[in-house]
């Protein structure tokens, strides 16, 4: 019982990462019906410059943790505007452009930190100890910000005005827009808030586990899974679905054998793909392509 | 000079370059290893084209179906000693056969979705690949030390004449992709890039013919296994990953998408400009990835297709003048 508790908490901590990395996938998605292959080497990104950050800058971590998430939402921004901003009409062409992207960036990461995988020091030995279960501060500190970031994403999205009129464009776009809102500049801001969050999750991810250039694909399909579960364009079906895949692979990894992990996940998105398109948690009918 | 004559000229001058290219750059060397790889990637262009380019079908698994003509032909040449010749139509079947079976799931899928489903695919005939290694060698992959045997008296040992087999194959199938492009099947696949929900209600199968585009690009590909295996004598599971079937796609769109000489120009232009620029390994992704994205921001029509949209608004405009004028 102990085991299969402390398996669903690690499952929940990395699903949590999970769903920050599918939101901007979910919410450009839903914006523009583009698919953001290059989504996952900005978690790497992110990751890599928390490392130089703590480990050669000596930044304390939330300080780096910050300074990836507004460097994440920069490269957002500069991605969009240099690049997507011209496949507006065919999102086809956007998915070609991200595969572009992911040579350049993994290209990038390869020439400043090498291909060799890169751990960082224990930032914060030690480990909370109750009823047989232990979760480390680095855990619980990973745990805590997914939590405020995801909690802050909602409330942005349902509070305040700008979230209100994102979700006005992903339900009627041509509505959104005799009503004044401004498509473009929202669907720079989706992308901005979404990479923002990919690159925090990195800067957990690297924390957590060592990084290499090219953890960024692997990611990128964790991402589409997630979103496919949640069914797409949809943000709490999204975050439900990082969980449910987190939980899923830990308790995989714990009780099922692990040589095909990667294969399960893929199996279980290529079946909800082509037999329930909205997700598993979507509504009914078909995705708005 | 009547059309069909000018055709065919223009064909005796194809196949006459075609069939002096080793006698110009050397029956031995790296120049035909050169020219024997632009081939190679020129039929596989072909067969992702019929795909991607005329049905519309963006797939992320091609590189996977070519991997798997290609095991299929090596483990069958190893373990039975089955032919070159043999292993070509066997790899096709074995390629179709595995795309037959997928297409059940794939082609409920339309647009983006597709390319996310064939990436799942794709992703998970590479895992496959590297976990089967009673079949595929695991990571390492397998080496292959067998040449094409001799057939009607003639030797194909030679790297010069393993171009011609090569070179044989691009021309045929280059006339079969024309002929089927010409035929009603080939309608029904422009019809689905262009419009399913139409292609639909005018009575068009769209899931049958997007299972039979699937199945046929796939057995071309197979096909091009066995010459890559053949050629490069070794295979492993990371020439057959979604990276390769991404950089096909950029052949095709360099080329062209929905053109006939677009793949060809495309592998040309792809395999060259790295051979000619000789840029350090870890520059030469980001020169790709560039000229990517600038060829969908700049030319989306490709090398081909924009020459074809110039040359026809030309003679447009030169056929416009004179009515203006009358």
């Amino acid at each position: 019982m102990t085991d299969l508790i402390q398996q669903l908490i690690n499952g929940l901590l990395i699903g949590g990462l999970y769903a920050l990395v599918a939101l901007g996938i979910s919410l450009v998605f839903g914006l523009t019906g583009m698919v953001n292959f290059a989504h996952g080497e900005v978690v790497m990104l992110g990751g890599y410059l928390t490392f130089t950050l703590t480990q050669s800058f000596g930044m304390p971590f939330l300080g780096s943790l910050v300074g990836s998430l507004l460097a994440g939402g920069l490269l957002g921004f500069a991605m969009d505007r240099t690049t997507f901003r011209y496949t507006r009409g065919t999102p086809m062409n956007g998915l070609v452009i991200s595969l572009g992207l992911i040579m350049i960036f993994q290209s990038l990461a390869m020439t400043i930190w090498g291909t060799e995988p890169l751990t960082m020091d224990v930032l914060f030995p030690g480990a909370f100890q109750q009823w047989g279960l232990s979760l480390s501060i680095q855990k619980a500190i990973t745990l805590v910000v997914t939590a405020v970031l995801i909690a802050g994403f909602g409330l942005f999205l349902v509070k305040s005005r700008a979230g209100r009129a994102l979700r006005a464009l992903a339900q009627e776009p041509e509505a959104a827009v005799y009503v004044g809102i401004p498509v473009e500049r929202y669907i720079a801001l989706s992308m901005v808030i979404g990479t923002a969050l990919a690159a925090a999750a990195g800067a957990m991810f690297a924390a957590l586990f060592s990084i290499t250039p090219f953890v960024g694909t692997s990611l990128t399909a964790k991402g589409f899974i997630v979103v496919a579960l949640g069914g797409m364009g949809s943000a709490a079906g999204t975050i439900a679905g990082g969980l449910l895949l987190g939980v899923m692979e830990a308790l995989g990894a714990g009780y099922i054998s692990a040589a095909f992990t990667d294969a399960y996940g893929l199996l279980l998105f290529l079946l909800v793909l082509s037999f329930k398109p909205a997700g598993l948690f979507g509504v009914s009918g078909r995705v708005k392509l | 000079m009547s059309a069909r004559v000018s055709n065919l000229a223009t064909w005796a001058v194809v196949l006459a370059l075609l069939f002096a290219v080793p006698s110009v750059v050397g029956f031995d060397g790296a120049l035909i290893n050169i020219a024997v790889v632009i081939a190679i990637n020129a039929i596989l262009a072909f067969s992702l084209g019929i795909l991607f380019g005329y049905a519309g079908q963006m797939s992320l698994a091609h590189a996977a179906f070519y991997g798997i003509g290609a095991y299929t032909a090596a483990n069958i040449a190893l373990k039975w000693g089955v032919s070159f010749w043999w292993c070509l139509p066997i790899a096709a079947l074995a390629a179709m056969l595995v795309a037959a079976i997928l297409s059940i799931v794939v082609t409920r899928m339309e647009g983006i979705v597709f390319s996310l489903g064939t990436y799942a695919v794709g992703e998970m005939i590479r895992l496959v690949f590297v976990n089967w290694w009673q079949v595929t060698g695991g990571p390492q992959g397998l080496s292959f030390q067998r040449r094409p045997e001799s057939i009607f008296g003639l030797d194909f040992t030679t790297r010069g004449s393993f171009y011609y087999v090569v070179a044989a194959i691009l021309v045929l199938s280059y006339l079969g992709i024309r002929k089927l492009m010409k035929s009603k099947l080939g309608w029904w696949f422009v019809a689905l890039r262009e419009n399913p929900v139409l292609a639909q209600s005018l009575g068009i199968n769209v899931h049958l013919a997007k299972a039979i585009v699937f199945i046929l690009s796939a057995g071309l590909a197979g096909v091009v296994g066995v010459l890559y295996l053949y050629n490069f004598r070794h295979i492993s599971p990371e020439a057959f990953s979604v990276w390769e079937s991404i950089l096909l796609i950029l052949i095709v769109m360099i080329g062209g998408v929905g053109t006939m000489a677009g793949p060809i120009i495309g592998a040309a232009v792809f395999l060259v400009l790295p051979e000619v620029l000789r840029l350090p390994p870890t520059v030469q992704p980001v020169l790709i990835g560039v000229v990517l994205i600038l060829v969908v921001v700049l030319l989306p029509r490709g090398v081909v297709g924009t020459f074809e949209d110039w040359w026809k608004a030309r003679r447009i405009k030169g056929q416009a003048v004179p009515k203006e004028a009358a």
